[in-house]
């Protein structure tokens, strides 16, 4: 069992095979970022964050978290205990059909797993970042490239509350430039 | 979201957004259009990789090999311009441009493409075989081997640098491009015949291209005697491949070295009388096309005694309900004109047809007169008498796994035979339909399957384009050979007096060799749209009146 403490000091017990979906955690227990580990300390000393085990790599000691909030890593442990067992992503050897595939191919359950609103949506994708789970992140950042996709620069604008900062001659200047791609 | 997520995950997250996407983000804010506009070059490259333009795997814009068409280009934007106005042109969106290579003259039969030099190689139906230049403009030509080294209908096949072409007797010359065979190593064991070697003699070389480089011009590389006259031959990745009918072999030679790599015993026990109509080579498998048959062997020797073989429509199980799903006709007027889907005239020389679900009344019976294997190796098709396009995605992994092909299968039926097939980009092909013209399908992957690169959303429905000569020139007719490349559809063609659908079927052999005598060389350029820069005047030679 690993023990996984959040920035408002939630522990979770973890498999250790569930916490090495995470390859951050993984080199952690494998003592091969000690950095990493060292600087996460100093993070929460600062933040005055209780600490129980100076020891960290022992399978009974908690590895301190700072960056992310307990709803969220329960979140990503639901992800990471489904996905259990499944072989790891190898580098970057993403071949044709892959890369052809991407937009369009999210399970099911990971489609159902990710439909969660917007501030959560991006908390997962930074967490997924930090903790280095490449499958989670990808997923991640293909349902926001999903929600983007076949919107109008307006509704891009209301998805995520952005203001129109064009004046009208810019905007039709920009719209001239950026329209190659559009079907006439 | 940028203030909550750092500028790479952002990035990320538009690696998997289409060109159009990005392009509405830049009008989002000022904001959004500074930080698109900053990360250009990666966000292009990404977009590139996305649409399926350059393998994932690659790095930068400088490790590409770029083609003629894509040489002014020096950014990934520019690049994805570029390919997206290509194939914009395809789907007949947009005019591209059209010409008549003069140089190649008159009585096209076979006719290759050397997109490196820019020529192209053709055979004629009275004999002899030209190299000429691309330009439209005079009618230079490169090199020439008269009429009595080549015989008349003679095939040619052009591969990497090599030519092959077929020669009275049963020999089978080779000869490679004088700029390589230059600095290339010739094997001593390498033999030409006398035949081959007066042939250099008499080659003929104009002034103009010596100065560039010998462009055009080719040396005597090897003459191949196989012991059985070959019915059929392809060349192929610098392979060559040989069939001969009568003793039921074929042969896979090496051009390079010009050694035999590989014997393939095609004749069927029960069968003896094999008929081969054509042979192709794939990166991995040879096909042998019978009338009944597709036969495709691994070009691995250790295997070369497994023999994988489709035979419709019987072999291919449930093929009526495949023929229910997922067959496609064509559909023409009462005056033999195809219907074209758009009322709106668009200035291009692809017209988009209708293409019907239903299927054709009549039972299948397929006699498969060709059959061409994707650059990729894994899906070929075959055509019929018919007008039947078979298209078999995936078929290694079927063979590998001993699955159906079932599933595999999506017949479009062009109402008529078809007479020639190119196919080109994995996706795209070409065919000429017997006296009803070129044309070009631009995603032939399984409906379901195909996604359009633009859009990256699965394609709805098949899309047959007819393609027209000029804008009012009519259809191309009497069509003896047809090539494609990424950016280029060439066809010989001949212009008759007759509207489309109404003169067909020549009565008198005489009629039909008066027309190919005509034949001219024609190219369509979908890399560029602007108008042709000389009325090319042979235009006048290459038609009857």
């Amino acid at each position: 069992m690993v023990i996984l403490a959040t920035s408002d000091n939630e522990q979770f017990n973890v498999d250790k095979e569930v916490a090495e979906r995470s390859v951050l955690i993984k080199n952690m227990l494998e003592g091969e970022n000690p950095i990493a580990l060292a600087v996460a300390f100093v993070y929460m000393k600062l933040n005055g964050s209780f600490i129980r085990h100076e020891d960290v790599g022992e399978s009974d000691q908690s590895i301190p978290l700072p960056n992310i909030t307990s709803p969220v890593l329960k979140k990503v442990l639901e992800y990471c205990e489904h996905h259990r067992g499944e072989p790891l992503p190898s580098g970057d050897t993403d071949n044709a059909d892959d890369v052809r595939k991407r937009t369009t191919d999210i399970s099911e359950w990971d489609q159902k797993f990710i439909t969660v609103d917007q501030e959560m949506l991006f908390e997962i994708i930074l967490a997924a970042n930090y903790l280095d789970i490449k499958p989670l992140l990808d997923v991640g950042c293909k349902t926001v490239a999903n929600m983007i996709k076949g919107k109008t620069p307006e509704e891009i604008r209301k998805l995520f509350n952005i203001v129109n900062d064009f004046t009208p001659e810019e905007e039709a200047q920009i719209k001239k430039e950026n329209e190659w791609a559009e079907d006439r | 979201m940028f203030d909550v997520l750092p500028p790479e995950l952002v990035l990320s997250i538009l690696s998997y957004l289409p060109i159009r996407q990005l392009q509405r983000l830049c009008q989002v804010s000022k904001f959004w259009n500074l930080f698109l506009t900053t990360n250009e070059e990666k966000i292009y490259h990404a977009a590139a990789i996305l649409h399926g333009f350059v393998p994932p795997q690659t790095k930068s814009l400088d490790s590409i090999r770029m083609p003629k068409w894509l040489e002014d280009v020096h950014s990934w934007k520019a690049f994805c311009h570029k390919y997206f106005k290509t194939d914009r042109r395809w789907e007949g969106q947009e005019p591209s441009y059209s010409s008549h290579v003069g140089a190649a003259g008159k009585a096209v039969w076979r006719f290759k493409v050397d997109e490196e030099q820019q020529t192209v190689i053709s055979t004629h139906f009275d004999g002899g075989l030209r190299v000429s230049p691309f330009e439209s403009c005079g009618s230079d030509i490169l090199w020439l081997l008269p009429h009595s080294e080549v015989h008349g209908y003679a095939h040619v096949e052009f591969t990497n640098g090599f030519m092959v072409f077929t020669r009275r007797g049963d020999a089978i010359d080779v000869w490679r491009r004088k700029r390589d065979a230059r600095n290339a190593f010739r094997p001593p064991t390498l033999y030409n015949d006398y035949i081959q070697l007066r042939a250099q003699n008499i080659a003929w070389q104009s002034g103009l291209s010596i100065s560039q480089d010998d462009r055009g011009a080719f040396v005597p590389w090897t003459t191949i005697l196989p012991s059985h006259s070959i019915h059929a031959l392809r060349a192929v990745n610098s392979k060559l491949l040989l069939a001969s009918q009568r003793v039921g072999e074929a042969y896979v030679y090496d051009l390079p070295t010009g050694q035999l790599l590989q014997t393939i015993q095609f004749r069927d026990r029960e069968d003896p009388l094999v008929d081969v109509s054509y042979v192709e080579l794939g990166q991995r498998h040879a096909f042998i096309c019978t009338r009944s048959d597709v036969l495709i062997f691994p070009l691995d020797p250790s295997s070369s005694h497994v023999r994988a073989s489709l035979r419709f429509p019987t072999d291919v199980e449930g093929l009526d309900e495949v023929f229910r799903q997922k067959t496609y006709s064509l559909k023409y007027s009462d005056f033999g004109e195809p219907i074209y889907a758009s009322t709106i005239p668009r200035r291009s020389n692809l017209v988009p047809c209708v293409l019907s679900r239903e299927t054709p009344d009549d039972p299948v019976i397929w006699h498969c007169n060709a059959v061409h294997v994707s650059p990729c190796g894994s899906h070929f098709i075959t055509t019929d008498g018919l007008g039947n396009i078979c298209i078999v995605r995936d078929f290694e992994r079927a063979l590998r796994e001993g699955t159906s092909l079932r599933d595999n299968i999506t017949i479009v039926n062009m109402g008529f035979p078809i007479m020639y097939l190119a196919y080109e980009n994995d996706h795209r092909i070409a065919v000429y339909v017997d006296d009803r013209g070129v044309f070009v399908l631009p995603h032939i992957m399984d409906v379901t399957v195909s996604i359009d690169t633009y859009t990256m959303e699965p394609v709805k429905d098949m899309v047959v384009l007819h393609a027209r000569q000029d804008l009012h020139l009519g259809v191309v007719q009497l069509c003896s050979c047809l090539q494609l490349s990424r950016s280029e559809l060439w066809y010989s063609w001949t212009r008759m007096h007759t509207r489309p659908g109404r003169c067909h079927y020549f009565t008198k052999t005489s009629d039909l060799e008066l027309g190919i005598a005509n034949n001219v060389l024609r190219r369509i350029d979908f890399s560029n749209s602007s108008e042709p820069q000389t009325q090319p005047r042979i235009l006048n030679q290459g038609s009857l009146s």
